[in-house]
């Protein structure tokens, strides 16, 4: 797995985590806002890790060929 | 546990749209922003929803971690930008709560900016990032206003700073001085701004050089959102209720604000950063100097 999909993966857990804890278990309106705040970003991280398209690179990590 | 869950999804649902609407104006503003920019450069210059375009366009781009990038600081700064504005926004628009706590907030950007360049590796992010501290004279000017304002209202809550302008209106004209440093404030967030040192072209993005792709459309959600958040705060602030309350007229104010501020960045150059903090701290000068004669004469 690339270090890119591995950090868009641990971001949408994150996210899963926070926003089922403020969805469930938070009976306060400013946290649920603040939880929102705080968990909405890696949510679109993550979600737009999912979308990355594949890497036109032949090997990760490596620049692709552009010839001599 | 029945009844709170549809309700915290109701909040849940509506603190997103909220954030939603936020970026989208913001994204048009900044749209609008670059549009009069080329008509005075006598551009035709892009669509006013360019902005919002390139967002959706990087947001879909690939990205690779640059290998000399410090992670994960390098990505969670990309993050930490819209969780600070958006936290901004909520505590500012949505709940209007302390003054203090969103100027907390806007140096909290700082960190945003610093942390985005200093984790790149890239040189000309580690120059932005040192620049931004620099550029940290733009809140200086910031302290001095929340401090005259409370001077003048004897509260820091939002709520109450606009219910003091319900009964004796906007307070820009009873603080001039303030409202002009905030607008200052306003002139150096705003893209190609005078006071922009920290995305000059000399070096290449700033801070922002080495995130690109998803990161860079992260940003840019950040930025629209900041935009929103300050132009409201300008708006609750200084000019209050006659405007805010009423959201096509806060919107109206927004464009209006935005046309200035492009005006005056689209007419001026660039300064060096020298220049910049100069500047900057003469207009703490004035405010600090308002403030001592406002407090001897109260």
């Amino acid at each position: 797995m690339t270090p890119e999909k591995k950090s868009g993966i641990i971001s949408l857990i994150i996210g899963i985590i926070g926003f089922t804890y403020i969805i469930f278990y938070s009976n306060n309106v400013l946290l649920i806002y603040l939880g929102t705040a705080l968990f909405t970003p890696f949510m679109v991280y993550g979600i737009g890790m999912m979308l990355n398209p594949k890497t036109k690179r032949r090997e990760e990590g490596l620049i692709p060929f552009r010839g001599w | 546990m029945d009844i709170i869950v549809p309700n915290n999804i109701y909040h849940v649902v509506d603190a997103i749209s909220y954030g939603l609407y936020a970026f989208l104006v913001g994204g048009l503003l900044l749209g609008f922003h670059r549009k009069i920019i080329s008509r005075i450069q006598g551009r035709p210059g892009p669509p006013i929803i360019q902005y919002l375009i390139h967002t959706f366009k990087y947001y879909l781009k690939e990205i690779s971690i640059p290998i000399t990038a410090g992670n994960p600081l390098y990505i969670f700064m990309a993050l930490m930008g819209i969780i600070v504005w958006l936290t901004a926004l909520y505590l500012g628009a949505v709940f209007k709560t302390s003054l203090l706590i969103l100027v907390g907030l806007y140096v909290l950007q700082k960190i945003v900016e610093h942390g985005c360049g200093l984790s790149s590796g890239s040189p000309y992010g580690k120059l932005g990032g040192v620049r931004s501290v620099f550029s940290a004279a733009a809140e200086v000017p910031l302290f001095a206003v929340v401090g005259i304002i409370y001077i003048l209202t004897q509260s820091l809550i939002i709520k109450d700073i606009i219910s003091y302008q319900l009964l004796n209106g906007p307070i820009i004209f009873k603080l001039p001085f303030a409202a002009f440093a905030f607008f200052i404030l306003l002139i150096s967030k705003a893209p190609n701004s005078p006071f922009g040192i920290v995305k000059d072209k000399s070096i290449v993005s700033g801070y922002i050089t080495e995130h690109f792709g998803i990161l860079e459309s992260l940003i840019l959600i950040s930025d629209a959102i900041a935009w929103f958040v300050l132009l409201w705060l300008f708006i609750a602030v200084f000019i209050g209720p006659i405007v805010i309350l009423n959201p096509l007229l806060t919107l109206i104010g927004m464009a209006i604000l935005t046309f200035i501020i492009s005006i005056i960045c689209a007419l001026t150059p660039l300064l060096t950063p020298n220049h910049s903090v100069m500047l900057q701290i003469l207009i703490t000068a004035l405010v600090i100097v308002d403030l001592i004669h406002k407090t001897i004469t109260v």
